[in-house]
């Protein structure tokens, strides 16, 4: 049965998606999308806002709505549209699909890895990529700081700078255990990092 | 490590976590840290790994799976990143409720500003086995440079950091 909505507006356009075409999708996206998160993002919006199964507004929605979830964010995706698209036995195919092919490949580039760096040549190629990964790492951790940090509302912004220069020097340099300063930042965030109200006559 | 003591490592980082690296710390402080399952130089392959690979960059825990028990491993921790997904259907039901209040913001806030700086410090890590080649910290750089003003993606950045290993050792160039 179809829904109401358009394209531009949140909503689930189809309701009860063949399992097999969810598998299809969401395999054809895990088999595809390689470099990683962005393309996978992408990828999956293409996928299924182009079969007519939801609207660009609710994959935004749902993307948003994972950062709220545990694990990787792309499973929650995953899961949610699966469970929006056909119940609960939706969301177990759309996480089988995007988990298998991707779970394939890597484990068996990970195996292959041991042969190619058994010899100098494969050994030179990890050396040059390894520098690259720990830029990718930082590149990371400063792309999501620009998104996440709220540049606006100066007092929150200070702290949680500080809290994310807090983190690092306890772990870096002082080895705290990592779950420590992540319970305390969901805890004191709850208080400190809450949105600043609208300034009275600018929210209009 | 037994398939379920790994499993129950990997659960505990992504229940632990959010976003695709975040676990690294978590799995780093299990797996190096605490137990020397592991070194910092698999831990580097397998984000490389994971990052080239199709799907969430977070699979990369599949690589330090198999690292840490082959196959099983691996097994182990597909499993273990695949409970807790599924906490998403009952914010699907309860998103309507919580959505828009302040605390529940800035409760997100909170984890993703110590997820920010734990993955630094996961970084700093990968950087300081590389500061006795200064060809490598030319290498990290530039690519941090690459990666943060340009739009160029992860993979052909990684490609090109593999081919210019492959140049240094052909020309005598020692990186770390």
């Amino acid at each position: 049965m179809a829904s109401t909505q358009h394209a531009g507006e949140i909503g689930v356009l189809v309701d009860h998606v063949p399992l097999r075409d969810l598998l299809v999708a969401f395999m054809k996206v895990s088999t595809r999308a390689w470099g990683g998160g962005s393309s996978t993002v992408y990828m999956m919006d293409e996928e299924l806002v182009r079969r007519g199964w939801i609207t660009h507004g609710q994959f935004a929605l749902d993307f948003g709505l994972s950062r709220l979830v545990p694990g990787i964010n792309l499973l929650s995706m995953a899961v949610m549209v699966g469970y929006r698209l056909n119940g609960p036995l939706g969301s177990v195919v759309s996480i089988f699909g995007l988990m298998f092919p991707a779970s394939v490949i890597t484990i068996l580039l990970t195996a292959g890895f041991a042969e190619i760096t058994s010899n100098a040549f494969g050994a030179s190629l990890v050396r040059g990529a390894v520098p690259v990964t720990a830029a990718l790492t930082f590149a990371f951790a400063f792309q999501t700081g620009r998104e996440i940090i709220p540049w606006r509302e100066r007092r929150v912004m200070t702290l949680m700078l500080l809290y994310v220069v807090g983190c690092f020097a306890a772990v870096a340099i002082y080895h705290v255990n990592v779950v420590w300063p992540i319970l305390c930042g969901a805890a004191g965030g709850a208080f400190l990092f809450r949105p600043s109200p609208p300034h009275p006559g600018k929210d209009r | 490590m037994s398939f379920f003591s790994l499993f129950l490592v990997f659960l505990k980082a992504s229940m632990l976590s959010s976003g695709g690296l975040a676990p690294l710390a978590l799995l780093r402080e299990d797996l190096i840290t605490n137990s020397g399952v592991l070194t910092d130089g698999d831990f580097a392959q397998a984000v490389a790994i994971g990052r080239i690979t199709p799907g969430p960059n977070g699979l990369f825990v599949l690589s330090v799976g198999f690292y840490a028990g082959g196959l099983p491993g691996a097994v182990a921790a597909a499993l273990a990143v695949m409970a807790p997904p599924f906490i998403s259907i009952g914010l699907v039901h309860v998103h309507r409720r919580i959505a828009g209040r302040p605390w529940v913001e800035g409760m997100t806030r909170g984890i993703t500003a110590s997820a920010i700086g734990l993955l630094s410090a996961v970084g700093y890590s990968f950087i300081t086995p590389l500061l006795s080649a200064p060809a490598s910290i030319a290498i990290f750089a530039l690519a941090l440079g690459v990666l943060l003003f340009t739009k160029l993606d992860a993979l052909p950045v990684l490609l090109i950091g593999a081919a210019v290993g492959v140049g240094c050792y052909l020309v005598g160039i020692p990186l770390a």
